[in-house]
């Protein structure tokens, strides 16, 4: 803009400075001549849009559950190797939802624990919220076309703090404090999560102080005879309660609380965990009660066949 | 050899202030003639194991259920009281046993430990009363420690009083009223009349009803009730209208169990008494049951802790406060001002922060004498890896350090000279005036001060 000759009297107004856009007969954006036969030289290329990344979820349409489990499992459906995971997994399947595994750890989980489910997202706009193992009998008694019906038994109660702590304290030790941690989870739980020997060895230093903290709440010291001792109890209080019934508590199909024996009678009976079960006390437990084992058939065959 | 059962202390009118010490003593009391065992009160510290402990000679037993099956297997058949049961009876007895203890022990850490309003006026003065008075400064806290780790879970800490002083302010918070009170509190001021009424009357302000019942002391109100349910209402239903949980004539090991966890709900004199509220108002069957369990297991009678302390220390000489009770009290074995000393000095060790990670003992025992099937080698860094690393580490560490020491001691005696900063300037060619300039600086130095270059 040229210099005001007269400010103080006559001070530029708005209107007077687009003076020299206005006298171009068209707007700024247009390229200039020269330039756009320079451009027009150069052949203007389009690339594709790039794939997703490999990790990205594919199928938003389908529940997945998240659960510790490998690579092969993920394809050939198998089961969990956490007793947490693998008692939804097989609620899930009793209750006949279709779901798909995916691979995962707890670092992954909102609420720091495994499993948690992620829904089909229905709005593009609202993301899916992620379902945790709390919530998800509800969740899954809501969706199934036939819910299971739990067993309404005063004993069921009873006989679940069997299982949840009893013979779940009975596991901790066994995986992670006896013999049975090399064999069974350093190759499951620590060895796929990084390939540093240090990084390795605090995980495991780590998972065994974590077991022994939830171990030590119920007890001044860990008494591997005592815990033993009542996890063959319970297992056989189990037997018992199965008898010659089907499934427990003589229902007409698998509720939870059949998928809660599964999940630890499956782990203990297979024999392709990690490399094997070294300390097997746990596992003759179970190998005595024919009942168990003979549930664990019949959940296997009906609803884990493809593995 | 008679038997001797070690159990915590006498509290609130009953045997013992722990409750499987009390299912103890109820199943040996039921089975044993008094003068087949002797009950003896200790205070081991966390790193010496639970009670009850049961001794008999060499064997110890520790638990509840390690002392009823001991006395099962090892003795005759007349110790049992679970003899006249029917296999599903006994299963069920294993499992109720469990549900007891792992629904029922959490509401007893919460009501006598983690609550601090009962803790200080209740538990902690209970303890007092049955432990040396060194052991106080200890043994409760670790206690009350241990019981908020294991209901950690349930998320109730709103009942322990630092969090809830902090929370109860937060009825109205955001309301200049409360931010002006709350600045009025934290300078040490009394608050004015209005937020000195009880919390009922500041119902409406800020979020209604909805928000009052949603503050924490009512939603934990809320779900201490459904922990309660939890537990009473499959023991209620269990116990029909029967005299015993599992039927029969004689009380079972069970009833001896469910006794020892509902005593101490029921009893104790705690000013939060939601408990003892809860079973009064909703399962009037449980009620009636503990008073029948406690005139048929323990004679109905109240257990005096000053009495039996008295008997324990052996302070006053046999003077009928044994003959009073029906429980076989004996002193403990005293354990000498040395012992006392190593005690408390031990303790003190493991509440420092930094030594007690340091000294940590091993806690966990595992089975003797087992073979395994086979062995698979570990992928991780051996030990002997892991330690050489350490020890290496710690070498180069020290090493350093002392030189460091030792320089810092003696410094180098003489002059440090140095040389040839001559020829690095003049190969670098005078690049600009800044480089030209900085060269003339140094020129001048060394001509003004000929010392300058030695320091």
């Amino acid at each position: 803009m040229p210099p005001d000759p007269n400010p103080r009297h006559d001070p530029p107004s708005p209107a007077t400075t687009p003076r020299p856009q206005q006298s171009q007969p068209t707007s700024i954006f247009n390229v200039p001549a020269p330039i756009r036969r320079l451009f027009d030289k150069f052949p203007l290329k389009t690339y594709a849009a790039d794939d997703l990344p490999l990790r990205a979820p594919r199928n938003r349409g389908e529940n997945v559950l998240f659960v510790f489990i490998d690579e092969e499992g993920v394809r050939g459906g198998g089961a969990s190797w956490n007793p947490g995971c693998l008692k939804w997994q097989a609620y899930l399947k009793f209750s006949g939802i279709p779901f798909r595994l995916a691979k995962s750890n707890n670092h992954a989980s909102p609420s720091g624990a495994l499993p948690f489910l992620l829904p089909p997202q229905t709005d593009a706009a609202k993301p899916a919220h992620p379902i945790s193992s709390a919530k998800l009998q509800r969740w899954a008694m809501d969706k199934s076309e036939k819910p299971v019906e739990e067993a309404d038994d005063l004993r069921y109660e009873a006989y679940l703090s069997l299982l949840d702590h009893r013979i779940r304290r009975a596991w901790l030790y066994s995986v992670y404090l006896s013999p049975n941690f090399t064999s069974i989870a350093e190759p499951l739980y620590i060895l796929p999560t990084s390939t540093n020997p240090f990084v390795r060895l605090t995980i495991a230093r780590e998972l065994q102080y974590a077991a022994t903290a939830e171990l030590l709440k119920f007890s001044a010291i860990v008494d591997a005879e005592q815990l033993y001792t009542q996890a063959e109890e319970a297992f056989a209080a189990l037997e018992t309660l199965l008898g010659s019934n089907k499934w427990f508590f003589a229902a007409e199909r698998p509720g939870l609380f059949d998928a809660s024996v599964f999940a630890y009678t499956h782990l203990l009976l297979d024999e392709g965990l990690g490399k094997g079960w070294v300390d097997t006390v746990l596992r003759d437990a179970v190998l005595e009660s024919k009942g168990l084992v003979a549930h664990r058939e019949r959940i296997l065959r009906a609803y884990f066949q493809s593995t | 050899m008679a038997l001797e059962l070690h159990v915590w202390g006498p509290a609130f009118g009953l045997p013992s202030i722990d409750a499987e010490c009390i299912a103890t003593i109820c199943y040996l009391q039921r089975i044993c003639p008094s003068t087949g065992w002797r009950l003896v009160v200790d205070a081991p510290s966390s790193s010496q194991g639970d009670l009850p402990l049961l001794v008999d000679g060499a064997v110890r037993a520790r638990g509840f259920a390690s002392v009823v099956s001991y006395l099962r297997t090892h003795r005759a058949g007349a110790c049992d009281l679970d003899h006249a049961l029917t296999h599903q009876q006994q299963t069920d007895s294993t499992a109720f046993a469990a549900f007891i203890q792992f629904t029922g022990g959490p509401l007893i850490d919460l009501s006598l430990y983690v609550s601090a309003e009962n803790f200080r006026n209740t538990t902690s003065s209970a303890y007092t009363a049955i432990l040396p008075w060194h052991r106080n400064y200890t043994i409760p806290p670790a206690r009350r420690d241990l019981a908020r780790t294991r209901t950690a879970h349930l998320g109730l800490s709103s009942l322990d009083v630092s969090v809830v002083g902090e929370e109860d302010l937060g009825l109205g918070k955001g309301t200049p009223g409360a931010d002006y009170e709350a600045a009025k509190r934290a300078a040490g001021l009394p608050p004015s009349n209005r937020s000195g009424q009880p919390p009922v009357l500041s119902m409406g302000r800020g979020k209604g009803i909805g928000g009052l019942l949603s503050s924490p002391i009512y939603a934990a109100r809320f779900q201490l009730d459904a922990l309660t349910n939890g537990l009473l209402e499959p023991l209620s239903d269990l116990l029909e209208n029967r005299k015993y949980l599992l039927g029969g004539n004689e009380p079972s090991s069970l009833d001896c169990m469910a006794f020892g966890y509902l005593a101490l709900m029921f009893y104790p004199p705690v000013p939060q008494a939601w408990l003892k509220e809860a079973i009064q108002s909703r399962f009037p069957r449980i009620q009636s049951y503990i008073t029948c369990m406690r005139g048929e297991l323990l004679g109905g009678e109240e257990t005096n802790a000053a009495n039996v302390w008295s008997i324990s220390t052996k302070k006053k000489a046999d003077s009928g406060a044994i003959h009073r009770s029906s429980l076989p009290w004996h002193p403990q074995s005293s354990p000498g001002l040395f012992s006392n000393l190593s005690t408390a000095a031990h303790e003190v060790m493991f509440s420092l922060p930094l030594l007690s990670t340091l000294l940590r003992r091993d806690v966990i025992l595992h089975p003797q004498g087992k073979i395994l099937s086979r062995r698979v080698a570990s992928a991780l860094p051996s030990p002997l890896i892991v330690r050489t690393l350490v020890a290496f580490s710690a070498v180069v560490t020290a090493a350093l350090a002392g030189l460091a020491i030792h320089h810092r001691r003696s410094p180098r005696d003489g002059d440090l000279v140095f040389y040839a900063l001559r020829p690095a300037i003049f190969q670098g060619g005078f690049g600009g005036i800044g480089e030209a300039e900085s060269f003339l600086s140094v020129f001048a130095n060394q001509i003004a001060r000929p010392g300058a270059a030695y320091s």
